[in-house]
C-alpha cells in the first residue's frame, strides 16, 4: 500500500522533470544580425538542382512556351481598377456569353489573378497559367438584384476587383450608384452573373452566393483566357484594355 | 578588447566559487564543475534561413521585362545556402508555407519538383499554407514522399483526412549546443480554402495551439530557441483577424515568428514584446523566392534561466562578409 496518493507522485515525477530539463536550458538568444539575401539572375547557380528540374523543365517549356497573344500596353492589377483587371473581367464576359448566353456581368476575385503586372509585348500559355493558375470553373449563377448588391459590397470592402458589365463607387465599404450594363442596379431584377466556382461557393467570404444554383459546364477559368487571347489574335487584334472609372472611391 | 574583458571578469568569478567551493563542500563543488563548461562554450551561434510562400518559383521569373525578371529559382537559392553553411557550421533552413501553386510545374506536376527541390536543399522543416491544399489532401500526403523534413503545423487537426499521421505539431532540432524547438500555425480555411479541398480538417485557435506547444518546447523539452513557422499572414486592416503580429503579442514562449500568406518584404525583421515584455522577432521575406531570409543569432549561456523574467535581444543588419 502506497501512502502516496497518484496525483502527488505525478507531481513530484513532473518536478524532477523539471527540475533535470530546466538546468538543461542553458543558452538564450543575446544578438541578432540579419540580412536579405537577394536571389538575382547573376547569382551562381547549384548544377545539382539545376539536374533535378532539368527533366521537368524540359517538358513545362515545350508545353508552355508558345506565344498565344500579345498585350498592347505593359498591364497592371490594381484596386479598384487597373488595366489588367479589365482585361481578364472583359475576357471571362465574353467567353461567359459565348458558352452561356445573356450573361449581365462577370467577376474575377483579386487574389485569384495572380500576377500583378505584365510588360507589353507577346504572352504565352505559361503566362496565362501563372495568371490563373487555379483549375476554378467559370460558372454563372442568378442573382437577385438585392443579393447582388450584397455581392457588390463585399467587393467594395475588399478594395475592388476586376469587373466586366458593371460600374459603381465605393463609399463606407459600400457600392453605390450602381450601374448594370449602364442602368441603376434594380433590386427587383433578376442578373446572369459570371463567377469562378471558388467565389460562388463562398470564398474570399461571399457567404451570400453560397447556396445558389450554379450552371456549370465545366470550363476551366484559364482555358476562357486561353480561348480568349487566342480568338483575339485570330482577329488581327493585341490585346487591350483602358481605364474606364468601372470601380473608384467616392471622393 | 571585449573578449579580454570577458575572459577576465570569469577568472575572476571562477576564483571566487572555487574559493567557496572549498569552503561550503560538495554542492558548490558541482556548481564550480558546472562552471568549467561554461569556459568552453560560452557563446554559440545559429544561422536561420527561410523562405515562405515560393509558389512552384523553381525557375527564376522569365527574362521578359516583367517586374520580378531573372529573380529567384532553386538554382540560385540552393547555391547560396551552400556558399552560407560552408561558412557557418550551425544553419537551420526553414519555410512557412505556400510551397505549391503558381507555375506550371505545379500543374503539370503537382508538386513533385518542389518538394524534390526542397529535399536537395536541406530544409529541416515546413509548415502548410492554404496553396498547399489546392491539389487535395491526398496529393500533398503523396508529395511528401519525396521529403525527409517534416510538417510542422499545431491547428489543423488532420483525423480522418490523407493527412492524418503526416504533420507533427512541434519538431526539434539539435544544433551544437543548442536545442531549438519548432511549432506551426496555418490560417483559417473557412472562405478560403474551398470545402472539397478542406475536407475534414478542423482549424483550432493559432494562438492557443502555439502558445501551447512553444510552453512545452521551453518548459518540457528544455528548447533553447523556439520558432513558430506560421502562415497566418504580418498583419491585416481588420483588427480582430489572426495575424503574427497579435501572435507575437500574445505569445509567451516563442522567439522567432517566420511568417507568410501575405507575401510582405519586411525590410528589416519587426520586434514585439510578448506577454512577458519579452522580444519576439517577425520576420518575413514576401514571395517566390525573390529573397532568401538569413538571421544569425548569437546565444549566451545563462546559468539561471527564468522563463518568466522578462529579456531583450540585440539586433542589427549584418555587415558583409
Amino acid at each position: 500500500m502506497s501512502m502516496y496518493s497518484s496525483a502527488s507522485i505525478r507531481v513530484a515525477v513532473l518536478l524532477a522533470v523539471f527540475a533535470i530539463t530546466g538546468c538543461a536550458t542553458s543558452y538564450q538568444p543575446s544578438q541578432v544580425q540579419y540580412d536579405s539575401v537577394r536571389i538575382t539572375d547573376k547569382a551562381p547557380r547549384d548544377p545539382k538542382l539545376e539536374a533535378i528540374l532539368s527533366p521537368y523543365a524540359d517538358s513545362v517549356n515545350s508545353s508552355m512556351n508558345k506565344v498565344i497573344a500579345e498585350l498592347a500596353i505593359s498591364m497592371e492589377k490594381k484596386m479598384p481598377e487597373g488595366t489588367l483587371n479589365n482585361l481578364v473581367a472583359d475576357a471571362l464576359l465574353a467567353e461567359a456569353n459565348q458558352a452561356y448566353g445573356a450573361v449581365d456581368a462577370a467577376f474575377v476575385n483579386y487574389g485569384g489573378v495572380r500576377i500583378s503586372q505584365i510588360p507589353a509585348g507577346p504572352i504565352t500559355i505559361g503566362k496565362v497559367f501563372e495568371l490563373m493558375p487555379f483549375d476554378n470553373l467559370l460558372i454563372i449563377q442568378e442573382l437577385k438584384g438585392s443579393v447582388f448588391q450584397e455581392f457588390l459590397n463585399r467587393i467594395a470592402e475588399r478594395g475592388g476587383w476586376p469587373v466586366a458589365g458593371v460600374q459603381f463607387v465605393i463609399k463606407d465599404k459600400k457600392a453605390i450608384d450602381v450601374l448594370v450594363g449602364g442602368k441603376p442596379l434594380d433590386p427587383q431584377v433578376t442578373y446572369r452573373v459570371a463567377n469562378s466556382d471558388y467565389i460562388a461557393n463562398g470564398g474570399d467570404d461571399c457567404d451570400m452566393l453560397r447556396k445558389l444554383p450554379q450552371i456549370n459546364k465545366g470550363i476551366l477559368m484559364r482555358d476562357a483566357f486561353l480561348q480568349y487571347f487566342e480568338a483575339q489574335t485570330k482577329a488581327g487584334k493585341k490585346l487591350n484594355a483602358e481605364l474606364e472609372n468601372r470601380i473608384r472611391y467616392a471622393q | 578588447m571585449q573578449n579580454w574583458k570577458t575572459e577576465f571578469a570569469m577568472l575572476n568569478r571562477r576564483k571566487f566559487l572555487q574559493t567557496a567551493g572549498m569552503a561550503t563542500g560538495a554542492l558548490l563543488t558541482q556548481r564550480v564543475l558546472g562552471q568549467e563548461g561554461l569556459e568552453e562554450n560560452p557563446v554559440q551561434q545559429l544561422t536561420l534561413l527561410h523562405t515562405n510562400d515560393v509558389h512552384s518559383r523553381l525557375e527564376p521569373f522569365p527574362m521578359d521585362g516583367s517586374r520580378n525578371q531573372g529573380l529567384g529559382g532553386v538554382a540560385a537559392r540552393a547555391e547560396a545556402i551552400r556558399t552560407i553553411r560552408e561558412k557557418a557550421d550551425q544553419v537551420l533552413l526553414v519555410d512557412a508555407g505556400d510551397i505549391f501553386q503558381g507555375t506550371p510545374y505545379f500543374n503539370l506536376y503537382k508538386g513533385e519538383p518542389e518538394m524534390k527541390a526542397m529535399q536537395a536543399m536541406g530544409y529541416e522543416a515546413a509548415t502548410m499554407g492554404n496553396h498547399d491544399f489546392d491539389a487535395g489532401l491526398e496529393n500533398f500526403a503523396t508529395q511528401l514522399q519525396h521529403v525527409q523534413f517534416p510538417i510542422v503545423v499545431g491547428n489543423y487537426d488532420f483525423t480522418h483526412t490523407p493527412m492524418e499521421g503526416k504533420t507533427r505539431p512541434y519538431h526539434i532540432v539539435k544544433k551544437g549546443k543548442l536545442k531549438i524547438g519548432l511549432t506551426g500555425v496555418g490560417i483559417e480555411l473557412k472562405g478560403l480554402v474551398p470545402d472539397n479541398l478542406a475536407g475534414n480538417t478542423v482549424y483550432l485557435d493559432p494562438i492557443a495551439t502555439a502558445n501551447k506547444w512553444a510552453a512545452h518546447l521551453k518548459r518540457n523539452e528544455g528548447c533553447d530557441l523556439v520558432v513558430c513557422l506560421s502562415h497566418l499572414g504580418y498583419k491585416y486592416r481588420e483588427a480582430n483577424k489572426v495575424s503574427d503580429e497579435i501572435l507575437a503579442r500574445e505569445t509567451e514562449h516563442i522567439d522567432v515568428i517566420i511568417g507568410g500568406h501575405t507575401h510582405t518584404f519586411l525590410d528589416a525583421p519587426v520586434v514585439y514584446k510578448n506577454k512577458f515584455g519579452s522580444d519576439v522577432i517577425v520576420n518575413q521575406v514576401g514571395w517566390a523566392g525573390i529573397v532568401l531570409g538569413r538571421m544569425d543569432f548569437e546565444f549566451q549561456r545563462n546559468k539561471k534561466k527564468n522563463l518568466e523574467r522578462s529579456h531583450s535581444v540585440i539586433i542589427g543588419k549584418k555587415t558583409s562578409e
